[in-house]
């Protein structure tokens, strides 16, 4: 997808626009073409789920604010924004249970503030060993050997958050953006397995024909329409 | 010292003579009159804050008076009273017959200062009026009252069967007991020695306002028991328990001296519901009396009537009150969600918190807000009684359903209560609260944007944080992780790593067997040996160090050298880039080597220490380059 930063600037301004005026469907509209321009940050985003939870679309809402978080999980604002959104659906319902502590984890890291410093950390050290190879003196050799030991520890924090990143965004989490049931099998006629919320966070495990298969974070898993999702991640 | 007048016989005789005359003359109280009729206090000065004991016994030899009445005192509340009657036979030459004996014990508590008077009693009987006379007691204010005579230490009341009893052991009285559990129980109770009281916090109140009624009992025997309580009607109070134990536990207390243990039987809160004059009927209660090795006695003991002054609620009530907010209280509102649409249920809380007849209070109602469709609020109660006052939370809930979107505002609410402890009318007031009704969908989520969070403002009403104006413009990133490029570049520093660590091996390695780090090692295995065998004058000095020089010289050219004549080494060494100085100090080093092997004589230290010093230099040399 080409961006145009014009263009997506202008669809962005023009949301926020429609915003102040109360026009939640006109705001909507823009931000999403504004994200059709190729602009995908977590400030746009964040206004689209302000838009749609004014316009009373809370599963669409919880998905937007989920990405702005996904592209800046430390965006507090954001997750404010997304545990409003889930506290009025999801209260005392199948589905309020939380994502797995390894998920939340990965969730609240920046894949690319991660990634990065493993990549600064890993080649740093190894430059320093190599360098330690032609040094002289004993010394010299002791300080090289530490600030390779430091860099290596560090490179080792780097890529396992770099690691919880990864495996949370290839998941397969998504939000469920209308209310509907859940079935035992991925056919219209299957018994009802349970009713879920929209806003509620799954894991898409299958697919069969239109249905998807989800996992609650609770253990509970069925079949739903795939229209009914949304993955978080690409 | 007097002195003794008279034999022993004769103070005897005068003894018997005077024993006998007792036993024939008439006794005095029966030789007169046939009742008696009298009364005492147990003191006769005491503060306006104690009670007396004031004890009225009737003593009849069989008939019962015409007319009785007990002693009046206009000046004194009854606290409590009882009554024990007695049967006794009387034996003597010149009367003899049943009598019996009637006690009234009342315990009176002064109602103002100054010397105040028990008027007599009387009796009438064949005709003759008996008075118990009038009795003056001096009340002083607060703690001026003398101390009241030690309780009648209760002794048996049935002979011993051995007479005087057996002598008393040195030091201790007759009523030891070792184990202190007979000394209370040893005589049966007496009516004063259980009293039930009934008491009120205070006597003027305001309509609505708390009098707390306690009834306790006061004991100093042994309670096992208590059968039954009744309390008073209590007409003209709403009256909620405070306290009702459901077992008995007391609490000693020390009164003019004598302790009582005090069994507290109820606690009740009352709120007067009009004005006047009311009165608290007695309470009433059977007592079981009596310690495990006596005979138990089962006591039916009544408290004092109690009188309360109730006012009207003073002029100046302020519009909308409600004469039965009486009390402390504070108003409260709540709406959950403030951020709805329509369809979607509001629940609005109207709480108010405080002390006062909680029964009673009236909430404000929520008016009409149009728009909004109220149904019929619930009503709930938590009560609580803190440091003896009643009160706690009422609420009433409301839910409200929007028609529309839009702004609406649940307007301030007001409660007008009167405060009796500032003796003023207040009214606890509500801020308004404002709600936001949006437009959206039919199916509003479930409910309700908790309120805001305190940090950060918020979008609105809802509690969702604030749109971003300054919005940043970025385009889609694929990240790092899911570039081609990144495995990749964190493969290849340890790989690269690896490779110089590794790159002088693999040369070695290359050039052939002896080459690399094994040769070195043999190199510097075979100078040290060679130091060693020259400091010992071996002759194998000279073999160590050739053959040192030798694998030096194989691992340069990555061949054996062995065979090559001192020219041909020469122009191999030339050939593989080695310095012709450096050629040259190795050639003399072998020389060196050939001239002691086979050389007459032994080895001379210092001469092999210079020898081994050169050769060591030259392969060090030849090791580091020695390139041209």
């Amino acid at each position: 997808m080409s961006f145009d930063r014009a263009q997506a600037t202008r669809h962005a301004l023009a949301g926020n626009d429609a915003y102040a005026a109360g026009d939640w469907g006109g705001a909507i509209s823009a931000y999403e073409a504004a994200l059709q321009a190729g602009a995908d940050s977590a400030d746009l985003w964040f206004n689209l789920g302000n838009a749609c939870y004014r316009a009373g679309q809370t599963g669409r809402a919880a998905l937007a604010f989920e990405k702005a978080l996904r592209r800046d999980p430390g965006d507090e604002q954001a997750l404010r924004n997304l545990e409003l959104v889930r506290s009025q659906v999801t209260r005392g319902v199948v589905g309020a249970q939380r994502p797995p502590f390894l998920d939340r984890v990965g969730a609240r890291v920046d894949l690319e503030v991660a990634s990065a410093s493993l990549l600064a950390t890993w080649i740093l050290a190894f430059c320093v060993l190599a360098l330690r190879l032609r040094l002289r003196g004993a010394a010299l050799r002791a300080v090289a050997a530490g600030m390779a030991a430091v860099l290596l520890a560090g490179s080792a924090v780097a890529g396992a958050a770099t690691w919880a990143a990864t495996r949370v965004r290839a998941a397969g989490w998504a939000v469920v953006l209308t209310p509907g049931e859940v079935r035992e099998a991925p056919q219209p006629d299957a018994r009802v397995a349970f009713p879920i919320e929209a806003t509620v966070a799954v894991r898409l495990t299958a697919t069969v024909g239109r249905y998807v298969r989800v996992e609650l974070p609770g253990g509970l898993s069925g079949w739903i329409e795939a229209a009914a999702v949304a993955p978080i991640d690409p | 010292m007097p002195k003794k007048t008279g034999s022993p016989w004769g103070r005897l005789a005068g003894g018997l003579a005077l024993a006998i005359a007792a036993l024939v003359a008439p006794t005095p109280s029966l030789a007169g009159d046939a009742i008696e009729y009298y009364a005492s206090v147990d003191r006769d000065r005491i503060a306006v804050d104690e009670t007396l004991t004031l004890t009225v016994t009737l003593t009849t030899s069989g008939k019962e008076p015409e007319r009785f009445e007990l002693p009046s005192h206009p000046d004194f509340e009854r606290v409590s009273e009882s009554r024990s009657e007695q049967m006794s036979l009387s034996f003597g030459m010149g009367n003899a017959g049943l009598r019996k004996t009637k006690v009234f014990t009342l315990v009176l508590r002064p109602t103002r200062q100054g010397d105040l008077a028990i008027l007599p009693g009387f009796a009438v009987a064949d005709g003759k009026r008996f008075e118990t006379g009038r009795l003056t007691v001096r009340v002083g204010p607060p703690g001026t009252g003398a101390p009241q005579a030690q309780a009648p230490p209760r002794r048996r009341s049935w002979p011993s069967p051995f007479g005087g009893g057996f002598p008393s052991l040195p030091g201790l009285d007759d009523d030891f007991d070792p184990f202190g559990v007979f000394r209370q129980d040893r005589a049966p109770p007496s009516d004063a020695d259980v009293l039930l009281r009934a008491t009120i916090d205070r006597s003027e109140v305001y309509v609505g306002e708390q009098v707390t009624l306690t009834v306790y009992l006061m004991a100093r025997v042994d309670v096992s028991g208590i059968e039954s309580l009744q309390m008073p009607k209590l007409d003209g109070f709403w009256s909620e328990d405070i306290e009702a134990p459901t077992q008995i536990s007391s609490e000693t207390r020390t009164i003019d001296g004598v302790a009582w243990r005090f069994y507290l039987l109820r606690k009740r809160a009352l709120f007067p519901l009009r004005e006047g004059e009311l009165t608290i009927d007695p309470s009433r209660v059977d007592v079981m009396v009596g310690g495990p090795f006596t005979r138990r006695v089962k006591m039916r003991r009544s408290s004092a009537e109690t009188r309360v002054t109730v006012k009207a609620l003073p002029p100046g009530a302020p519009a909308g009150f409600d004469p039965s907010n009486v009390g402390s209280w504070s108003l409260e509102v709540e709406a959950e969600p403030q951020v709805a649409t329509p369809g979607a249920p509001i629940t609005v809380r109207v709480r108010a918190r405080g002390q006062g007849n909680l029964g009673s209070l009236e909430l404000p109602r929520l008016p009409e807000i149009e728009g909004m469709k109220a149904f019929d609020p619930t009503q709930s109660s938590e009560q609580e009684v803190r440091r003896g006052r009643w009160g706690g939370s009422r609420t009433e809930e409301y839910v409200l359903v929007p028609s529309r979107s839009g702004s609406f505002t649940i307007p301030s609410l007001e409660l007008p209560h009167f405060d009796p402890g500032t003796e003023t009318f207040e009214v606890a007031r509500t801020a308004p609260i404002r709600l936001t009704v949006l437009p959206g969908g039919t199916k509003d989520p479930a409910g309700a944007p908790a309120p805001a969070p305190a940090d950060g403002g918020d979008d609105g009403d809802g509690g969702l944080a604030p749109l971003r104006t300054a919005t940043t413009i970025e385009p889609a990133r694929a990240p790092l992780t899911s570039r081609p490029w990144f495995p990749l570049a964190v493969a290849l520093p340890p790989l690269a790593f690896f490779a110089l660590l590794l790159a002088p091996r693999l040369v070695s390695l290359r050039r052939g067997p002896g080459a690399g780090r094994g040769s070195r090692d043999e190199i510097r295995r075979r100078l040290a040996a060679a130091r060693e065998l020259g400091g010992r004058r071996d002759p194998r000095f000279y073999d160590e160090l050739d053959l040192a020089l030798r694998a030096a010289l194989a691992e340069v050219l990555g061949r054996e050298v062995s065979g090559l004549s001192r020219v041909q080494l020469a122009e191999a060494l030339a050939a593989a880039g080695v310095a012709g100085e450096v050629a040259r100090e190795v050639g003399q080093a072998l020389d060196d080597c050939d001239m002691g092997r086979f050389a007459p004589g032994g080895v001379e230290p210092a001469e092999a220490a210079a020898i081994h010093g050169r050769a060591a230099a030259a392969i060090d040399r030849l090791q580091k380059g020695g390139r041209r």
